[in-house]
């Protein structure tokens, strides 16, 4: 006769495994001092209907990156959800401009070190009574990486007064990550910067950035549904006609519905229209 | 940190005994359609396993880091072993590849038991398997055909946060099940996630 375990382990032992199974699966450290978060504001009172700006500020261990919203060949984009109280409108996350990270093999990855503050503009409602404290949240995650990697999520808050006014804070701060964000390529002056439509009905497609002045050799495409975009190192022509060739193709049995694809040529952003998608490259390999 | 420094003379040791077949052109990886690189690696109790052993069969190539988070997640959930036990019967070999430098079979020996992996992991040391392929992630998988073609190549699923739900797409089974009945395979291509392959 087999022996019997006592009723009690019965009980226990799923809970013994569970336990084992969710520590094998843990990361050996979390260390907490690897990222942290602090949500921090342009106004020290927020009146009602006038605009202001949040910023997620992320202080990253040296040597440790997180990553842009394309994080390029790996990794996993740095986000933000907003918990705002009712009437509260949260604009687009903007993401500064990205460091271009070489790994070996070349890999390469776009994020960030040491730290990065992503900004929102953030639009109370029309009708505030001065007074209130409002409480703003954000549920930021992220994934950290130097040779490991380590997936983090944390809450940040921030309680901020109604006023008649709305008083500035954190002006330089502020000031140095929005000089970071990319700036339209349209509104450089003395500079032409000009994206040819990229032509995708026969699945792939090529296309050029074209610049009056060499702006940089750094250059970072947003990544697109269904589409392998690649910007080319830029050639100066005998006219001083910077172009940065750029060549896409779409991936087999996937469409591209974006209409268009944004690429940061270094800090200046330029937009390349989408025409012809839809259309994948090769037919899907037969058997 | 720093302990791998030990094992790497070992991997280097391993990494001598491959013998490695690598297709002409091939360094910036492969696409659907291509022929599938040849490889010869060590499996984690040493054995070797070579791509031509498995002709006529379909092989799945799952590239693989145990210290990779999203490695991690599908193995506490099973995606893998639980895809690999699906489709064992059915003339599919599945092969986890673990290219992350400083690892060395013992390692994988270990990480097979500990995580009772049910297919062989092997031990791409020199990282020459995963420069043939074009292996960017981890995870990052490759069908092969019953004709040594690819059939697939990218994400195991569309899911990279895990948080999908009924709306999670296992484009691995769907491209398997599409090869088993005889139909192309409708999306062979998606963009691969996690962490990079050459990590550590």
């Amino acid at each position: 006769m087999p022996t019997r375990l006592p009723r009690s382990a019965h009980f226990i032992a799923p809970f013994i495994a569970t336990v084992a199974f969710a520590q094998l699966f843990a990361p050996a450290a979390t260390p907490k001092d690897l990222v942290k978060v602090e949500l921090i504001s342009d106004v020290a009172t927020i009146k009602a209907g006038a605009p202001f700006t949040l910023g997620v500020r992320l202080a990253i261990k040296p040597a440790w990156h997180v990553y842009w919203k394309n994080p390029g060949d790996s990794g996993a984009p740095t986000r933000v959800k907003w918990d705002l109280p009712d009437g509260f409108k949260a604009g687009d996350l903007q993401y500064p401009v990205p460091r271009r990270i070489e790994l070996p093999g070349d890999e390469v990855n776009y994020g960030y070190e040491d730290e990065v503050m992503l900004l929102t503009t953030i639009t109370p409602p029309a009708d505030l009574a001065p007074g209130k404290a409002i409480d703003l949240s954000a549920d930021v995650s992220w994934l950290v990486c130097e040779k490991v990697c380590i997936p983090g999520k944390a809450t940040a808050k921030l309680s901020l007064p109604c006023g008649d006014a709305a008083t500035p804070a954190n002006q330089d701060l502020f000031e140095k990550w929005r000089k970071r964000l990319p700036v339209p390529a349209e509104m450089l002056s003395g500079v032409g910067v000009e994206a040819k439509p990229l032509d995708l009905s026969s699945g792939t497609g090529k296309t050029e950035i074209v610049s009056t002045v060499k702006l940089t050799d750094l250059a970072f495409p947003d990544a697109i549904e269904g589409l392998d975009l690649k910007v080319e190192p830029p050639q100066t022509d005998s006219h001083h006609l910077t172009r940065y060739p750029v060549e896409a193709r779409v991936l087999q049995g996937q469409q591209v519905t974006a209409k268009d694809v944004e690429v940061l040529v270094g800090p200046y952003r330029v937009t390349i229209p989408i025409i012809g998608a839809a259309s994948p490259a090769t037919a899907p390999a037969k058997r | 940190m720093r302990k791998i420094v030990t094992s790497l003379s070992s991997a280097a040791v391993i990494a001598v005994a491959i013998s490695m077949l690598l297709a002409a052109d091939k360094s910036s990886g492969v696409k659907p359609g291509d022929e599938a690189p040849a490889f010869s690696l060590q499996d984690q109790d040493g054995k070797t396993v070579s791509l031509s052993d498995f002709k006529g069969k379909t092989v799945v190539l799952e590239w693989f880091n145990s210290e990779c988070p999203y490695v991690k997640r599908h193995y506490k959930a099973k995606t893998m072993n639980d895809a690999a036990d699906k489709w064992k019967d059915k003339d599919v070999v599945w092969l986890a590849i673990n290219t992350t430098a400083g690892k060395s079979v013992s390692d994988n020996k270990a990480v097979f038991s500990d995580w009772s992996v049910n297919h062989p992991i092997l031990a791409d040391s020199d990282s020459s398997v995963a420069k043939a392929y074009g292996a960017k992630t981890t995870p990052h998988m490759f069908i092969i055909d019953k004709q040594g073609k690819i059939a697939y190549e990218g994400a195991i699923d569309n899911d990279p946060d895990g948080n999908k739900g009924a709306d999670k797409i296992n484009y691995v089974d769907k491209a398997l099940t599409e090869l088993s009945t005889g139909s192309s395979v409708s999306v062979p291509e998606t963009r691969s996630y996690g962490c990079g392959v050459h990590y550590r």
